[in-house]
């Protein structure tokens, strides 16, 4: 499991990710995460994620009825969240590439000894 | 409130009915919670919607409260209300207006009531102008105070099982024993009020209470 201090800063890139395959809902979210490798993230963890993107107008919602439900929140990516999820693929491949340079720095220092 | 908040807090309260018990007590711990912060009430009313929509279609899926929302309610509830826009000035005296306004028209009232049916059977030759005692006007502002300070705590500290019904029965207690200190030891009338002058206080009050509420959202 990952832990959740390491989730916190990525998660809501992701959500981002999520959504600019498709609009949708909050356990939906959590099941693609989970699908993705995530582990179990509750729907509880995703909606105050979700209220912020929303305030600061990366993500807009419509309600729509739904099977199970009376009603669904449908999340989906605005201009402003497209570019944002742009800067968060920059960020995360260069967090990615210098996470990637030390780890493998380190490994290779154990296969000389 | 106004009309749209009443609206959506009558629909959620009707709804929360079909939810598990379980879930019920959970979402009422909740929205207490949620009601102890400076959000208005439209917007605590929206997340308590999407929360009700939450539980219920969790339910549907056989899925239990935690592994909806997690293990920490407390927590979720901090996330949610850090998101939320605040109250601005203006709109808190709004709602602490219609709050004392409706509190103290009711208090008056049972005054006038006890006042009246107290000159009506002393013997005394019958008047309208009746005593206010410093005790009664003390009495009333420690009754108001510690109304909402109970308030208060009980929402602060709605995931704390313990201790919530002996706090209630202690703070009952004290709220007693101050009203009959005051009652006993401060029972020189302050001033003669007629019970005229009263009935339109209540009335201005009321008033106040009515369009405050109106416009608080």
């Amino acid at each position: 499991m990952i832990p959740t201090q390491m989730l916190k800063g990525t998660l809501e890139g992701c959500i981002l990710g999520i959504l600019s395959q498709k609009e949708t809902y909050g356990y939906e979210i959590s099941s693609q995460l989970a699908a993705y490798g995530f582990g179990t993230i509750p729907e509880g963890t995703i909606y105050p994620l979700l209220l912020r993107l929303e305030k600061n107008g990366l993500v807009s919602a419509a309600y729509r009825p739904s099977e199970l439900g009376p009603r669904r929140k449908y999340y989906s990516l605005t201009p402003a969240g497209e570019a944002e999820l742009q800067q968060f693929m920059q960020n995360y491949a260069e967090l990615s590439r210098a996470v990637g340079n030390l780890l493998s720095a380190l490994k290779g220092d154990t296969d000389h000894e | 409130m106004n009309k749209t908040t009443k609206q959506l807090l009558e629909e959620n309260d009707l709804r929360e009915k079909q939810l598990s018990l379980e879930n019920q007590k959970l979402l009422t711990d909740i929205v207490a919670y949620l009601r102890s912060s400076s959000a208005s009430t439209y917007q605590q009313e929206l997340v308590h919607r999407d929360i009700l929509d939450m539980l219920q279609e969790g339910e549907a899926r056989g899925q239990t409260a935690r592994e909806i929302i997690g293990v920490d309610f407390q927590a979720f509830c901090d996330e949610i209300l850090a998101e939320l826009p605040k109250r601005s000035m203006k709109q808190r005296i709004v709602y602490g207006l219609s709050i004392v306004s409706l509190t103290a028209a009711v208090l008056i009232s049972i005054w006038l009531v006890f006042s009246l049916l107290g000159v009506s059977f002393q013997g005394r030759p019958f008047t309208l102008w009746l005593p206010v005692t410093a005790g009664q006007l003390l009495g009333g502002v420690v009754i108001i105070a510690l109304a909402y300070g109970l308030v208060e705590y009980i929402c602060r500290t709605s995931f704390g099982e313990q201790n919530r019904t002996r706090l209630q029965a202690i703070s009952f207690l004290v709220c007693i024993f101050l009203i009959f200190l005051l009652r006993i030891f401060l029972q020189r009338p302050l001033f003669y009020l007629h019970a005229g002058i009263a009935a339109v206080l209540i009335a201005v009050l009321f008033v106040i209470y009515k369009v405050t509420d109106r416009l608080e959202s």
